[in-house]
């Protein structure tokens, strides 16, 4: 961790100099009681440390949602697309099948799901399963096209059978390209997470925040961004580590 | 004992079909080194690669008689995993084959100087040492058959006069079946009790040399050693 922590308070140090400054700038633009629309950093610090009591359910509730969505998505996006990407006739039958789908906005589904399966978490975790696994999947099917073929033959040469290339070659050669998808997919998966939290709720973070939103309540608001912001961090920073552990020798030089 | 009689291989590309091995035969007899020598693209690659299982479009036959886990191949990129440590990459066959006891591989690098490198990763090791950790890889599984594809190119002349020596004690002290394919004609007269030369693409047997006086270090200065590559050279185009 070279001066990793440094680094972390120094961004949030600079983000909430530029948050206080547009803080300032709309109470002297905008006169009034409107201007209270966009809360300082301090309030929202403050009100994020007195509330956390109340947040922190809300909090518990979406990080819930959102890891049993990701790893649900990485595990099924990641197992297709590494076939997909290797196997040749798998990708002649399947690839079509992401292109159309993939880019389909999956918004237009959510009350279908909500429909077909409930109002219950159930509901959003498949909303957000859908929203994120495509891009994991077209990520490893990428990275295991570009497998060496140099790599398989040595493990084919030494005996290895099918499932041992995916073992030792395609697994870990794709590794850090999953990697990658899983960041992408954890800022995809929040925004998704608060698509599905915004109704038939009374938990979670988007709850949370648009409640606050009804009683005027802003500087919860601005807390609950920040609860999301931590949210965000705290998996960002474990994809990181799992990264250090597994990836080793990609951080040779 | 490794026999091949009338291989042919063809590639196929679209409706084109393209000849790469026209015919060539070979017999190694166990506990034979047999060099096959040839100009780049003349199909030694692909020959190698179809006595090893790795290619299954060819016509003629194969008779290799050993279990196909004790025949061994070091493939010209060598192909070590970048993912896996040097001591993960060097017992790669063994994990493969479920075999837990671990120390020929350990011998073997101790033997060939990688031990310090255990838990380095291969983009760490110089060209030589990657070329050594191939060849550990290849011996740790105890093959009585192995199969090499130009082991020693790229390399210095230093290096890969001191790895030709390696090669060849560990071929004598093992007692290997060994085929290796090179276009480099020293490695050829040094390592060959027989060179077979191949013809420029598509692949066939042009002339087998004699080479029996071979198999020790200091071959290198004798006069046969002189004469194998000076007949290589006339019979190379
Ligand atoms: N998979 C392949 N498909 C089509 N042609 C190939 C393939 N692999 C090799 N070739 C062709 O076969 C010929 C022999 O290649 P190779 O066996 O690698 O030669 P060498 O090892 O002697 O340099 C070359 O002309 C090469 O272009
Ligand atoms: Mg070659």
């Amino acid at each position: 961790m070279r001066h990793g922590i440094t680094r972390y308070v120094v961004s949030l140090l600079f983000l909430t100099l530029l948050w206080w400054l547009a803080a300032f700038i709309v109470r002297q633009v905008i006169p009034g009681p409107k201007s209270m629309v966009l809360s300082g950093p301090i309030k929202a610090f403050s009100t994020l440390f007195y509330h956390w009591g109340s947040i922190w359910p809300n909090f518990l509730r979406s990080a819930i949602r959102l890891v049993i969505s990701l790893l649900i998505s990485v595990f099924f996006g990641a197992t297709t697309g590494l076939i997909i990407g290797f196997e040749k006739t798998a990708d002649r039958l399947l690839s079509p099948i992401i292109y159309i789908a993939y880019p389909v906005p999956k918004i237009v589904f959510l009350p279908v799901i909500l429909i077909l399966f409930g109002l219950g978490d159930l509901s959003r975790v498949i909303f957000i399963v859908l929203v994120i696994t495509f891009q994991v999947a077209l990520s490893a099917r990428d990275a295991a096209k570009n497998v060496s073929n140099r790599w398989v033959k040595a493990v084919e040469s030494a005996g290895g059978n099918r499932l041992q290339v995916y073992r030792h070659v395609v697994i870990p050669a794709a590794l850090p390209e999953i990697l990658t998808s899983v960041r992408i997919s954890i800022g995809l998966g929040i925004a998704a997470l608060y698509l599905a939290e915004e109704s038939f709720t009374n938990q979670g973070l988007a709850y949370y925040i648009n409640n606050s939103w009804k009683i005027f309540a802003y500087s919860d608001v601005f807390a609950g961004i920040l609860a999301f912001a931590i949210l965000g961090l705290g998996l960002y920073l474990i994809v990181d580590l799992v990264e250090r552990i597994f990836c080793k020798w990609n951080y040779i030089d | 004992m490794i026999n091949i009689s009338r291989l042919k291989v063809d590639f196929i590309s679209g409706t084109q079909s393209k000849k790469i091995i026209e015919g060539i035969d070979v017999h190694v007899d166990e506990g034979e080194s047999v060099v096959v020598i040839g100009p780049n693209g003349c199909g030694k690659t692909t020959f190698l690669h179809t006595i090893a299982g790795l290619n299954d479009n060819y016509s003629g036959t194969i008779e290799i008689e050993e279990d196909r886990s004790r025949v061994a191949l070091i493939l010209q990129e060598i192909g070590l995993l970048p993912w896996k440590t040097v001591w993960k990459n060097a017992t790669l066959g063994l994990d493969l084959q479920d075999v837990g006891d671990k120390s020929r591989a350990e011998e073997l690098l101790e033997r060939l100087d990688l031990m310090k490198y255990k838990t380095d990763y291969p983009s760490q090791l110089s060209g030589g040492e990657r070329r050594k950790l191939g060849l550990v890889r290849a011996l740790s599984v105890d093959p009585k058959i192995l199969l090499m594809d130009e082991p020693l190119v790229s390399l210095d002349e230093f290096t890969r006069e001191r790895l030709q020596n390696t090669i060849l004690e560990l071929w004598k002290e093992k007692g290997l079946t060994m085929m290796l394919v090179t276009h480099d004609i020293e490695e050829a007269s040094f390592l060959g009790e027989r060179i077979v030369v191949l013809t420029p693409s598509p692949a066939s047997v042009k002339e087998v040399v004699g080479n029996e006086t071979m198999g020790d270090v200091g071959f290198r200065r004798s006069e046969d050693f002189y004469g194998t590559a000076q007949k290589l050279r006339e019979s190379l185009p």
